[in-house]
C-alpha cells in the first residue's frame, strides 16, 4: 500500500454498538414488523408423533373455514417443492429424502405435515385444530446407543440401519502409545441436547411479482445468500428473480445458519397464490423444530505417562444426526474430531466418529458448534488424569501445552493450527485468581467442611470459518466499499449479523483507513438485492473473513482516491496521508483537498488523471489460506452445597487470545454471551425426550436458559497472538467463551466434590444431579 | 409413565367387577365421561373430558378390555386424542377380594402422552392421571357400595 | 402463541363477578394476574369460552390492619405484599415469601388470590398461608364463608372454592413479638416454581419451642402441614439435634412428586433439608 494512513484512532477502541439506540427504542424491523398490503398469514400443521405412517389427513373441514384460503401437505407439493437440501460432502454419508412437508411417514416430533393460509392469523391458527391426521404409530429410535445395535428399529428402510456415516482416524501409533502408557483413563461423556432459544424466533414472509416473475423472501437468516441460491433451486425459479433479505436478526446462534422446510412452503404459497405470505415460528414450534445442537454420547480413553504426558487418546464418537439432515448437520460432528486434542500435543489419535439418525429433531450447528463437544471431552480427560496421577490440574496443562515457536503447529487430525502462545493466557488467568492462595484456601474451607472447586479449562478452538475447501458452501467473503459523490462511504457485506455488531466494528476499519469520521460511513448487510455476492455469519467467522474482504476492498478504492487526489494536489502518491476527512502531503495539512472534495472529483470525472475510470467502488473476495485457532485459558469458582446439591458460582475469569482486537467492547460482549451460554450447558439446559420420542422440556417452564440474575459477573482479561491468515490478524471470538465454559465449570464442580470421590458429573449439573453424584460416590 | 396404585371398594368382587366393566357404569364412574359407546368384542368409543385447572381436553378414542378372567383380572387399553394431545394406556387390573364386601383393587400399567400435553405437561400428568384414577374409584365405591341392596 | 377466541368481560364489582360466573358456569374463567391462565390460553391448552377479569374490582385490593388481623385483598400483587411497610413490619415472612415467587415481572402482575385460587402444587404461598394457619374469605351466590388455610387445598389444582365463587381476601392474624418465621425455598431453575418450598413459623420461650408451624410446598401434589415435624418439636428445645430429628419427618406419610427436574429421593431429601434449614432461620 503506497499511501499512509492517520494515527489508529478507531480500531482497537470501545466504540458503542452504533446498532444499539434504534433496537434499545424498539425502532428496528424484524420479519415480523414488516407488513404488506394484502399479506395472508401461514400457519403449519405438525406431528405429534415421533415416529408414525400417516394413514390420512382430513383438511377439509379447515378448507371450509371462513378466511381460510388454502391447505397444503406433502403430497399437494411433491414435485413443486424440492427436498431441503444437505451441504455436507463426506464420504459414504447418507442423506435421506427431506421433504418439506411429510408424505406418508413422520420422523420426529414437529415435523410439518400441512400448511395453512388464511387472511389472518387467528384464522390461520384456528384451522390447525380442524385439520384430522390418522397415524399408524411405529416404533421409536431414541437413544443413541441403542439406535446403533443391530437389533434396533430402522429409521430408513433403504438404509439398513441408523449409521448417517462413519468417520475414522487412525494417526500416530495409538495401540503401543496405550501398551506403554503408565496410567489409562477411560470416561463416557454425554453432551446434551440444546435448543438454541434466540430471542426473536425464526420467520418468514414472501412475495412474488408474477409480471416482473420476481421473488422477494424476508426470513430471519443468518445466510441470506445461500438461501436465494437454494430457494431458487427448491422452486425451480431463476436465481436472478430471487432476493432474499436478512432485515434486523435477533439472534441465531447457529440455528439460523439454515435453510428451513417453511422457508421453502411460505415461499412456494407466494408464487402460487400470488399474495404475499407469512409466516411467525411460534416459541413452542422453535422448541420442536428449530435445529438443536449437541447431542453425543463420547467413549474416551487417555494414555498417560507418570511425568503427566499424554500419550495418546483413543475415543468413540456418537453423534446423534437427529431424523433428517438439515444444511450442515453432519459437518459438526466432524469438528469436534478435528479439534479432539484442544490445546495439547498429542501426537497418537485413533477415533471413530459414528453420525446416528434418531427420532428427533435434527442437530445442527449451535454456538460452538462441535467445539464445545471437543473442548469438554478433552479438558474432562486432562482433569481426570491429573486426579489420577495426584497432580495438579495445572502442572499437566503446562507439560503437555506446544512451545510458542512450534507455530504453526500441524495436528495428529490433520489441522494446522496458526499461532498460540498458550502458556501467556494460561499464565495471565493463574495471575489474576492467584491459583496458588486459592488451593490453600480451598484446603482450608475443606477442613470446615466446606466444598471449594477450582475449575480450569485451557482451550484452543477452530474458527474463521474459511477457507472454502474445508467450509460445506464455500468459505470465501466478498465486500464492496463505494464512496458516494458527497464523499459519504457505503460497505456492503456479505456477512450478514444477527446481533455481531459489524455495522460498527466494520465501520471502524474503514473509518482508520480512511482518516475520516464513522458517522460518514454506512455499513449494508443481509440484501441480497444490495450486496449481491457473501456467505454470512457463522463460526466465528465474520471478522476473520468478511473484515478481511472489507480491508482489502477499502485499500483498493483507496489507492484510486489517492492517486486522484495526488493529480489534484499535483503531488506524489506516496507522499499522501489521509487524515480528518482531508488528504494532503505529508507535513503539509495546510493545503488539503477534502475527502469528500476527491470523492466528487471520481464522480464528475472531468478532472481525472489519465487512465483512471470514474466512481470509487471496489468488490474484494476474500479467501483465507487457513482457519484461525483463538485460544484461551478460563477459571472458576464454585461452592458447592453438599446436603442439596447447590451449587453457587463465585467467581469466573477468561483469558480469551483472539488475535487482534477490533473493538473491546464486542469482544467482551461476545465473550460474556458465550460464557452464558455455556454456562446454560454446563449447569441448567438438556433437551429431554421420553423413550416415544415425545420433547418434554417444550417451553421456558421446563427448558431452563440462564436469566441474568443467574450469571455471575465475568472477569475478562486477553492476550494478543496475531493470526497470520489474514490481513487483520484476527481470529474471532463469537464461540470461545461457550467453547471454553462448560467443561471449566464441570471441572469446578467436580474438584469441589473429589473428598467425596467424584469423578465426573453429566451436564446439566442441576441440584438434583449433583446430589445424586454424593449419594452414588458414597 | 408407570401407573401403579391399590384402591379399596366396599362391595362384594362380582359387584366391583360388574362395575368395573359394564359400559353404562364405567361411563358413570369415568371422570368427564361424555360418551361410552360399545362397538363390540370389548371396545368402545369414547368421548371424554379430562382436565385439571383450566386444562381441560375433549379426547376421543376407544377403550379396549382384554384377558377378561371375571372376577379377578383384565387388562384395560385406552387411546385418546385431543387438539393437545395424544395418551395411551394400557392397565391391568387385579380385584381381590380383602373382606366380605370388600375388594382390593390394584392398578399396574403404563401411560404415554404425545404432544403438546407432553412438551409442556410432563410435571403435572402423572398426579393428573393419579387424580382421576383416585376420582374413578372414588365414584365406583360410591355406585357399588349404595347400590349393594338393589 | 395464538388463544381460541373467547368473550371477555371486566366487571367492576365482586356482585357483578359473581353473576358473570353464575351465568357462564363452567365455560368462565377468573381472571386476575393472568401468569398462569394467559400462557395455558396462549398454548390452548386452557380454552375458556368466557374470561372474567376482576382487575378492576376495587373491593378485591389493598393490604390493610383490622382487629390484630392482617387483612390482604385477593388481588394484591406478590409484589406489593414484597414491598408493604406493613407486611415487613407485622408479619415479614409474607413479603419474604413474595419476593420468592417467580421473577420481578410475574411479582409486579401475579397476585396472591390468583396464586392461591389456581393452586399450583409448587406454588409459593400456600406453604406460608398453611404455616400462618390464614383464613381464606370465599364470596359466591350462596353469601360469604371462611375456610382455613389447612381446609383450601383439597388435591392436585384443586381448592375448596366451589364453581361459582371467588376469593376475596386473606386474613392472617398478627402475631406477637415471640413469634418468627422464615420461607426457604429452592427454585426450579426453568419456571421459577418451587422444587421445595418451607415456611415454618414459630414461637418460643427461651430455648423452648411453644408452637411450631410449618407448611410445604413443591414436595406433593397438595401443599401441607408437616404435623409430625410440628409435633415433635413443639415444647421442646431447639437445639441443633431436636431441630434435624424433627426435621428428618418433613416428607413422611407424603406421596411425593416426581419430574424431570428431582427424583422422588431428591425431594424427600430437599423437604428434610429445607425445613431444618427454614426451622433454624425461624428459631435464631
Amino acid at each position: 500500500m503506497a499511501t499512509m494512513a492517520g494515527p489508529s484512532r478507531l480500531i482497537g477502541a470501545p466504540i458503542k454498538r452504533r446498532e444499539d439506540p434504534r433496537l434499545v427504542q424498539g425502532l428496528s424491523h424484524y420479519v415480523d414488523d414488516i407488513k404488506l398490503v394484502n399479506m395472508h398469514h401461514c400457519t403449519f400443521l405438525r406431528s405429534d408423533y415421533a415416529h408414525a405412517d400417516i394413514k390420512s389427513i382430513d383438511t377439509e373441514a379447515a378448507e371450509n373455514l371462513s378466511g381460510v384460503v388454502k391447505v397444503i401437505t406433502g403430497v399437494d407439493i411433491q414435485g413443486k417443492v424440492g427436498s431441503i437440501p444437505c451441504a455436507a460432502e463426506i464420504e459414504g454419508l447418507k442423506v435421506p429424502d427431506h421433504p418439506a412437508l411429510a408424505v406418508d411417514r413422520v420422523r420426529f416430533v414437529g415435523e410439518p405435515i400441512a400448511a395453512v393460509v388464511a387472511t389472518d392469523p387467528y384464522v390461520a391458527r384456528d384451522a390447525l385444530d380442524l385439520i384430522e391426521v390418522e397415524y399408524d404409530e411405529l416404533p421409536t429410535v431414541v437413544d443413541l446407543d441403542d439406535a446403533i445395535e443391530s437389533d434396533s428399529t430402522v429409521i430408513y428402510d433403504e438404509f439398513g440401519d441408523n449409521i448417517a456415516f462413519t468417520m475414522p482416524l487412525d494417526a500416530g501409533d495409538v495401540d503401543a502409545a496405550f501398551a506403554e502408557a503408565d496410567h489409562v483413563v477411560s470416561q463416557r461423556f454425554v453432551n446434551q441436547r440444546l435448543i438454541p432459544n434466540s430471542i426473536e424466533p425464526r420467520g418468514v414472509l414472501a412475495e412474488y411479482l408474477p409480471g416482473e416473475g420476481t421473488l422477494t423472501v424476508w426470513s430471519s437468516t443468518q445466510v441470506p445468500h445461500h438461501l436465494k441460491t437454494i430457494l431458487s433451486l427448491l422452486l425451480d425459479l431463476p436465481e436472478q428473480l430471487v432476493r432474499v433479505i436478512a432485515p434486523e436478526v435477533g439472534g441465531g446462534f447457529g440455528s439460523k445458519l439454515n435453510v428451513y422446510p417453511e422457508e421453502a412452503v411460505v415461499a412456494y404459497l407466494a408464487t402460487e397464490l400470488r399474495k404475499p405470505v407469512k409466516w411467525i415460528e411460534k416459541r413452542s414450534e422453535g422448541f420442536t423444530t428449530t435445529i438443536h445442537g449437541r447431542d453425543q454420547v463420547d467413549y474416551v480413553d487417555m494414555a498417560v505417562k507418570n511425568d503427566g504426558t499424554i500419550t495418546a487418546l483413543r475415543a468413540k464418537l456418537l453423534a446423534n444426526m437427529g431424523a433428517y439432515h438439515q444444511l450442515l448437520t453432519p459437518i459438526i460432528p466432524v469438528l469436534t474430531y478435528l479439534m479432539m486434542p484442544g490445546a495439547y500435543k498429542i501426537s497418537n489419535i485413533k477415533l471413530e466418529l459414528i453420525g446416528v439418525f434418531t427420532n428427533k429433531m435434527a442437530t445442527d450447528a449451535y454456538r460452538g458448534a462441535g467445539r464445545p463437544e471437543a473442548t469438554h471431552i478433552i479438558e474432562r480427560m486432562v482433569d481426570l488424569a491429573a486426579q489420577k496421577l495426584g497432580m495438579d490440574p495445572k502442572e499437566i496443562r503446562f507439560k503437555n501445552f506446544p512451545q510458542p515457536d512450534e507455530f504453526p503447529l500441524e495436528m495428529a487430525t490433520g489441522v494446522t493450527y496458526d499461532s498460540g502462545n498458550y502458556q501467556m493466557s494460561f499464565n495471565k488467568a493463574l495471575d489474576t485468581v492467584d491459583y496458588a492462595n486459592l488451593r490453600t484456601r480451598q484446603a482450608e474451607l475443606r477442613s470446615q467442611g466446606r466444598y471449594l472447586g477450582i475449575g480450569v479449562a485451557t482451550y484452543a478452538e477452530i474458527c474463521g470459518m474459511g477457507p472454502s475447501v474445508g467450509v460445506a458452501g464455500g468459505g470465501w467473503e466478498s465486500s464492496t466499499v463505494r464512496i458516494e459523490r458527497t464523499g459519504k462511504v457505503t460497505v456492503l457485506t456479505g456477512v450478514s449479523p444477527h446481533g455481531q455488531g459489524q455495522e460498527t466494528s466494520f465501520a471502524q476499519i474503514v473509518a482508520d483507513e480512511y482518516g475520516i469520521s464513522i458517522d460518514d460511513i454506512v455499513v449494508i448487510h443481509g440484501d441480497t438485492g444490495r450486496q449481491p455476492q457473501g456467505i454470512g455469519t457463522f463460526g466465528s467467522r465474520a471478522t476473520a473473513v468478511g473484515g478481511a474482504a472489507l480491508i482489502i476492498a477499502t485499500q483498493q478504492v483507496k489507492e484510486k482516491m489517492a492517486q486522484i487526489a495526488a493529480h489534484m494536489l499535483e503531488a506524489n502518491v506516496d507522499d499522501l496521508v489521509f487524515e480528518d476527512g482531508n488528504i494532503f502531503v505529508q507535513g503539509s495539512p495546510d493545503s488539503a483537498v477534502t475527502f469528500a472534495d476527491v470523492a466528487a472529483t471520481a464522480h464528475v470525472a472531468v478532472n481525472l488523471p489519465p487512465d483512471v475510470e470514474p466512481g470509487l467502488e471496489a468488490t474484494h473476495f476474500f479467501e483465507p489460506s487457513n482457519f484461525t485457532y483463538p485460544f484461551g485459558a478460563h477459571i472458576s469458582i464454585v461452592e458447592v452445597d453438599p446436603e442439596t446439591g447447590e451449587i453457587d458460582l463465585q467467581r469466573y475469569v477468561a483469558v480469551d487470545d483472539c488475535g487482534n482486537i477490533i473493538n473491546p467492547l464486542l469482544v467482551d460482549g461476545q465473550v460474556h454471551g458465550g460464557i452464558a451460554q455455556g454456562l446454560g450447558q454446563a449447569m441448567y439446559e438438556g433437551a429431554v425426550y421420553d423413550e416415544n420420542g415425545q420433547l418434554l422440556t417444550g417451553s421456558f417452564m421446563d427448558y431452563a436458559i440462564p436469566k441474568a440474575t443467574q450469571v455471575p459477573r465475568f472477569e475478562t482479561e486477553h492476550t494478543t497472538t496475531p493470526s497470520p491468515v489474514n490481513p487483520l490478524g484476527v481470529k474471532g471470538v463469537g464461540e470461545a467463551g461457550t467453547i471454553a465454559s462448560s467443561p471449566c465449570l464441570v471441572n469446578a464442580v467436580v474438584d469441589a466434590l473429589s473428598p467425596f470421590g467424584v469423578t465426573d458429573i453429566d451436564m446439566p449439573m442441576t441440584p438434583n444431579r449433583v446430589w445424586q453424584a454424593i449419594q452414588d460416590a458414597q | 409413565m408407570q401407573i401403579k396404585s391399590d384402591h379399596t371398594v366396599s362391595a362384594n368382587r362380582e359387584r366391583v367387577w360388574e362395575h368395573l366393566t359394564d359400559a353404562e357404569l364405567l361411563s358413570q364412574c369415568i371422570p368427564g365421561c361424555e360418551e361410552l359407546k360399545a362397538t363390540g368384542g370389548g371396545t368402545y368409543e369414547a368421548t371424554i373430558k379430562v382436565g385439571v385447572a383450566g386444562i381441560k381436553g375433549t379426547y376421543k378414542g376407544t377403550v379396549r378390555l382384554e384377558n377378561m378372567q371375571p372376577p379377578s383380572a383384565y387388562r384395560l387399553m385406552v387411546e385418546g386424542k385431543s387438539t393437545i394431545g395424544f395418551l395411551k394406556g394400557a392397565c391391568d387390573f387385579r380385584l381381590e377380594e380383602a373382606k366380605p364386601d370388600e375388594t382390593k383393587v390394584g392398578l399396574n400399567g403404563e401411560l404415554a402422552v404425545g404432544g403438546k400435553l407432553a412438551r409442556v405437561g410432563q410435571r403435572i400428568i402423572g398426579s393428573a392421571a393419579k387424580m382421576t384414577i383416585g376420582q374413578f374409584f372414588k365414584q365406583i365405591n360410591k355406585l357399588a357400595a349404595t347400590d349393594t341392596d338393589s | 402463541m395464538i388463544a381460541s377466541s373467547f368473550e371477555y368481560f371486566a366487571p367492576t364489582s365482586v356482585d357483578e363477578a359473581l353473576s358473570l360466573l353464575s351465568e357462564h358456569g363452567d365455560d368462565a374463567k377468573i381472571l386476575a394476574g393472568g401468569h398462569s391462565l394467559i400462557p395455558a390460553m396462549k398454548l390452548r391448552l386452557a380454552e375458556p369460552a368466557v374470561l372474567i377479569d376482576i382487575q378492576r374490582v376495587e373491593g378485591l385490593k389493598g393490604i390493610s390492619e383490622s382487629d390484630g388481623k392482617l387483612v390482604i385483598g385477593a388481588l394484591a400483587t406478590h409484589h406489593e405484599l414484597e414491598s408493604s411497610d406493613l407486611v415487613n413490619r407485622t408479619l415479614p415472612i409474607l413479603a419474604q415469601t413474595a419476593g420468592e415467587i417467580g421473577d420481578v415481572q410475574v411479582r409486579n402482575k401475579g397476585t396472591i388470590g390468583g396464586s392461591l385460587s389456581h393452586a399450583d402444587p409448587a406454588a409459593d404461598w400456600p406453604a406460608t398461608i398453611l404455616a400462618l394457619d390464614a383464613d381464606l374469605k370465599i364470596v359466591g351466590s350462596g353469601g360469604e364463608r371462611v375456610v382455613k388455610a389447612t381446609d383450601f387445598f383439597e388435591e392436585l389444582y384443586t381448592t375448596a372454592l366451589e364453581a361459582d365463587e371467588i376469593l376475596t381476601e386473606i386474613h392472617v392474624s398478627i402475631p406477637d413479638g415471640n413469634t418468627t418465621g422464615t420461607y426457604l425455598k429452592l427454585h426450579q431453575v426453568a419456571s421459577g416454581f418451587a422444587l421445595t418450598g418451607v415456611a415454618a413459623v414459630l414461637s418460643k420461650s427461651g430455648d423452648v419451642c411453644e408452637n411450631i408451624a410449618v407448611g410445604i410446598t413443591g414436595v406433593s401434589d397438595v401443599p401441607y402441614r408437616a404435623s409430625e415435624v410440628e409435633s415433635a418439636l413443639a415444647g421442646r428445645a431447639l437445639t441443633a439435634d431436636n431441630i434435624a430429628a424433627a426435621a428428618e419427618k418433613a416428607a413422611d406419610g407424603v406421596d411425593i412428586l416426581e419430574d424431570i427436574h428431582a427424583s422422588e429421593a431428591y425431594r424427600s431429601n430437599l423437604a428434610k433439608v429445607y425445613t431444618r434449614r427454614a426451622i433454624e432461620g425461624a428459631a435464631s
